[in-house]
């Protein structure tokens, strides 16, 4: 058993150990979403099999986080304010009165 | 050279060192500010303060009554 | 010079008695212009804090109206604001909490097609948003124009952040593409205590206020994630990377991108 440092903690790891195989002993969330750092150096996802980790590594799962809205609430809340989409799209206004649109419009 | 004054004896703490630090803000590198303030807190407060941060406590003097003078180098 | 009035050395005296910030902070404060996007869950403390720090400019991006359910966590705005829009009840609590600001509403949603244009005024980006698509257009962005910004997430117990300004580690450098839509559970689905928004959207505001006055160190090249159930908090060290698709060496990304438009074409 090899010690590594899995997102801060000291882990007991059977060795050989790939990437995948870490991902699955932690029972990461979202397997095919996470984000992977080993010694703080990014793996590419190609690569989740094949590398193989090593007594001491530091390993740090990362996670998407930040979403407050799924499908149904992004529909509701652009039928309920009439945006329409692609093409269509409407345009707000800033407070001193002028539409933007596109980029050539000012701000100032 | 020049020296400034400050008169802060009407100012309650913590607006006495805030004046303080504005004023030192203001003047030149290598100037002298003189700060009259009252007994009490002020006199506590004001040069324990600019000492901690780092400004060049010069002196600490009586004036009359409860007014007393320090005076800071920029 | 360091020309306050009385009233606001008395308001930003609590500022002013720092030695790391002092007038000259207070100043470089208030001559700063600062970008909120999104006036919801993270949105609201940043506002809040800048806005009581006395940030000079502050520009409010939000096309939504307030709802009852955004009152458990968005407390910018208060139960007579519900159905009245995002960046007017906004602009009302940041200018009683503070008349000197002057405060840019965009009642609108951040696009493809306006985000460069909304973001070059300012000196600094504060993501407050709520959904992935926009997260990856505010980097995008930001990148492209060269400004700084702090990207915010939360979920459930749990927030992240980082701090990115140019030559640091940009979202994509962490992760490359959004997720596709459903894949990641949101708040509307999953939940979010209220009072996280709180602990997240304020060391948002506290790393704008770094930027502005020089002070300390950002979380740049880190990311900082907290749960609260344990109060553990970690920074991971992140390095900007060369494969990154849009700040590295071959950039693959060269036009800002609506993801969001498959969800948008739903509605029809």
């Amino acid at each position: 058993m090899a010690k590594l440092i899995v997102n801060g903690d000291d882990q007991e790891v059977q060795l050989p150990a790939t990437v995948a195989d870490l991902i699955k002993q932690n029972n990461v969330a979202q397997p095919d979403m996470v984000s992977v750092q080993v010694n703080e150096e990014f793996v590419d996802r190609e690569d989740f099999d094949t590398l193989q980790l090593n007594e001491g590594d530091t390993v740090d799962f990362l996670y998407f986080m930040g979403g407050g809205q799924d499908k149904e609430s992004i529909e509701y809340r652009f039928g309920r304010l009439g945006v329409q989409c692609s093409a269509g799209r409407s345009r707000g206004t800033k407070t001193n009165g002028q539409t933007f649109s596109t980029k050539e419009d000012s701000y100032v | 050279m020049a020296t400034h004054t400050l008169d802060i004896t009407k100012e309650h703490c913590p607006m006495t060192f805030v004046k303080t630090k504005l004023k030192l803000a203001q003047i030149a590198a290598g100037d002298t500010l003189e700060v009259l303030l009252t007994e009490g807190e002020p006199l506590e407060n004001v040069p324990r303060s600019a000492k901690e941060q780092g400004y060049n406590v010069l002196s600490v003097e009586h004036v009359e009554g409860n007014v007393h003078k320090v005076t800071i180098k920029k | 010079m360091f020309d306050f009035t009385e009233e606001e050395l008395n308001r930003y005296s609590r500022h002013i008695l720092l030695q790391d910030v002092g007038v000259e902070g207070q100043e470089r404060i208030r001559e700063g212009k600062v970008l909120v996007i999104g006036a919801g869950g993270l949105g609201a403390p940043v506002a809040m804090y800048l806005a009581a720090a006395g940030v000079g400019t502050i520009g409010i991006v939000d096309g939504d109206v307030v709802d009852l359910s955004n009152l458990q966590r968005q407390i910018i705005h208060t139960t007579p604001d519900v159905d009245k829009w995002k960046v007017e009840s906004a602009k009302e609590t940041i200018n009683a909490i503070n008349p000197h600001v002057k405060v840019e509403t965009y009642r609108e949603f951040l696009m493809a097609d306006n985000a460069l244009d909304i973001v070059k005024e300012y000196d600094f980006v504060v993501d407050g948003t709520d959904n992935f698509p926009v997260k990856f257009l505010i980097n995008d962005a930001c990148v492209m124009a060269g400004k700084p910004f702090s990207h915010g997430g939360i979920l459930r117990f749990e927030g992240q952040t980082f701090t990115h300004v140019p030559g640091t580690a940009c979202y994509r450098c962490m992760f490359k593409t959004p997720p596709p839509p459903g894949a990641v559970p949101t708040c509307s689905q999953a939940g979010v205590l209220g009072a996280i928004a709180g602990m997240l959207g304020t060391i948002q505001a506290a790393e704008t206020l770094k930027y502005l006055t020089g002070v300390g160190e950002l979380l740049t090249n880190k990311l900082l994630t907290f749960n609260a159930k344990t109060m553990d908090f970690r920074k991971i060290n992140v390095k900007k990377t060369d494969k990154c698709p849009i700040c590295g060496t071959n950039p693959t990304v060269t036009e800002l991108i609506d993801y969001e438009q498959a969800a948008c074409d739903l509605h029809q």
